[in-house]
């Protein structure tokens, strides 16, 4: 009855029923019906409509994503292949188990010491990955550049996995409670998240090959500065990963500290320059710290800041062990920061960034004529994955 | 019996409402290809910098795996016999610029 009722008021409304005089009584159907369209059937064909869009985006999203870590998990299978017999599947189930791996934040409850349980966790973690490595490809256990660069692959695809499961993580709540909101937020994140995911993916070949990425931007300023100075001194394997060496450079004093490389590694930054400070009794003028930043949308690749500080990134543990030494030795910290987009942080080195690099040392050299005076101690640091960049 | 097919009550909302379906499917397959669209749109050539440390003469040749920036090469200068040594590597394209 109501059936019929509904059906035939909606004809009604579309004057598709004989033509016949309307009482007051239809009229008044026929407007509770448009009500119930306008108001309840309209509103819930939006939101299901919105729903299955912004389903069909995360989806879409997801199995990119997917596709994306099965296409690296293949290249670092191919690059594998050329050095071990084994089978490839139990490489692949390793290498998988690798990308499982989890690090479990120390507790902040009671802040003090956390900086050095970060750093604890870290130094281990980075240990503990560098040793799976080399279990997992022993040929290539007595070639450090090509296991750090190999680690970093590794941690890529740890990141990749970790962003595809948080992400499928409320996709699957956001269908399991039909939760609109949740699948709106997750479809407002997508477009950074692609910029990330296209970074970390655009990163695989470039780790595999062992080139320069954007990031070497520190670490390359530094071996291009040090063929400008004169009485080179480098001092042996002070710190672990970590370069540290000594030169003149418009009569004052210079210490050039970078990671170590060709190998993929940040190195040990803040124990070398404790190392300075404290084991070679240095007391520098000036700090200058250079680093690879990211980019504002409006900003251009390859433009240069100049500021006040540490530049520096990740947890911020070698950054807070800097400032405390520079502020213990009262030295002030000057930064020069080469601006990149996330993609071009972790890519390749792109030639906009490659001709940054040099005009930074033209930067520096007039930082260290400005603020310093002949026979000062400078520190500068290029800060960053010194991949592909060797001292 | 007699059916009224009106023009603006009938023809106009079905045709709106074809339009309406028809942009919205636009729209969403639209923003799925965006979504599933490869930033790399073209060939990235990548290429490695050689310099003379005594003379300054600058070499450029596509990078070549094993290549890394301080790299002391075979190669000698054209100039005066030194090895050249590798003082850059990057790429022409850029992904996302």
């Amino acid at each position: 009855m109501v059936y019929t009722l509904t059906a035939l008021g909606i004809l009604q409304v579309f004057q598709v029923t004989p033509v016949s005089s309307q009482s007051t009584q239809q009229y008044i159907l026929y407007n509770i019906i448009l009500l119930i369209l306008w108001f309840g059937v309209f509103p819930w064909f939006y939101e299901t409509f919105q729903l299955w869009r912004y389903q069909s985006q995360v989806s879409g999203f997801l199995n990119r994503l997917r596709i994306s870590m099965n296409s690296n998990i293949t290249q670092v299978l191919d690059f594998i292949a050329n050095r071990v017999n084994e089978d490839k599947r139990l490489i692949e189930s390793r290498i998988r188990d690798l990308m499982e791996m989890v690090i479990i934040e120390p507790t902040s409850m009671e802040p003090e010491g956390l900086v050095r349980k970060y750093k604890a966790l870290i130094n281990s973690y980075n240990d503990r990955l560098e040793k799976d490595v080399s279990r997992l490809i022993p040929a290539i256990s007595n070639s450090r550049p090509i296991i750090q660069n190999f680690t970093n692959v590794v941690d890529v695809l740890r990141e990749l996995n970790f962003i595809y499961k948080v992400i499928d993580h409320y996709y699957r709540l956001a269908m399991k409670y039909k939760s609109y909101y949740l699948l709106i937020q997750l479809a407002a994140i997508l477009p950074l998240l692609k910029e990330e995911i296209d970074a970390l993916n655009g990163s695989v070949p470039a780790f595999l090959k062992g080139q320069p990425i954007g990031d070497s931007a520190g670490p390359l300023t530094i071996f291009r500065f040090k063929n400008l100075c004169s009485n080179l001194e480098p001092m042996g394997d002070s710190v672990k990963d970590t370069y540290i060496a000594s030169c003149n450079f418009k009569g004052r004093k210079i210490y050039l500290v970078k990671a170590e490389g060709p190998g993929g590694t940040v190195g040990h930054l803040d124990d070398a320059i404790k190392y300075i400070y404290e084991n070679i009794n240095a007391r520098p003028r000036l700090m200058i710290t250079i680093d690879a930043a990211l980019k504002l949308e409006g900003e251009e690749s390859g433009s240069i800041a100049e500021g006040l500080g540490v530049a520096m990134g990740g947890i911020g543990v070698e950054k807070f062990n800097i400032e405390s030494i520079a502020t213990k030795y009262n030295t002030p910290i000057y930064a020069i920061l080469i601006k990149m987009s996330m993609p071009e942080a972790l890519n390749a080195m792109t030639k906009p960034i490659d001709e940054a690099v040099n005009k930074v040392i033209e930067r520096l050299g007039k930082v260290i004529d400005s603020y310093s005076d002949p026979n000062d101690e400078v520190i500068i640091v290029g800060v960053g994955n010194t991949i592909g960049v060797a001292q | 019996m007699l059916i009224n097919i009106d023009l603006y009550t009938v023809v106009i909302p079905i045709l709106v409402t074809i339009a309406i379906a028809v942009t919205l499917f636009y729209v969403t397959s639209k923003d799925l290809r965006n979504i599933m669209a490869s930033t790399v749109s073209r060939r990235i050539s990548e290429y490695t910098t050689l310099k003379c440390p005594t003379c300054g003469y600058v070499k450029v040749r596509e990078f070549r795996p094993g290549d890394y920036v301080g790299k002391v090469e075979e190669e000698k200068c054209p100039n005066d016999g030194s090895n050249l040594v590798i003082m850059g590597i990057s790429k022409e394209a850029s992904i996302n610029q």
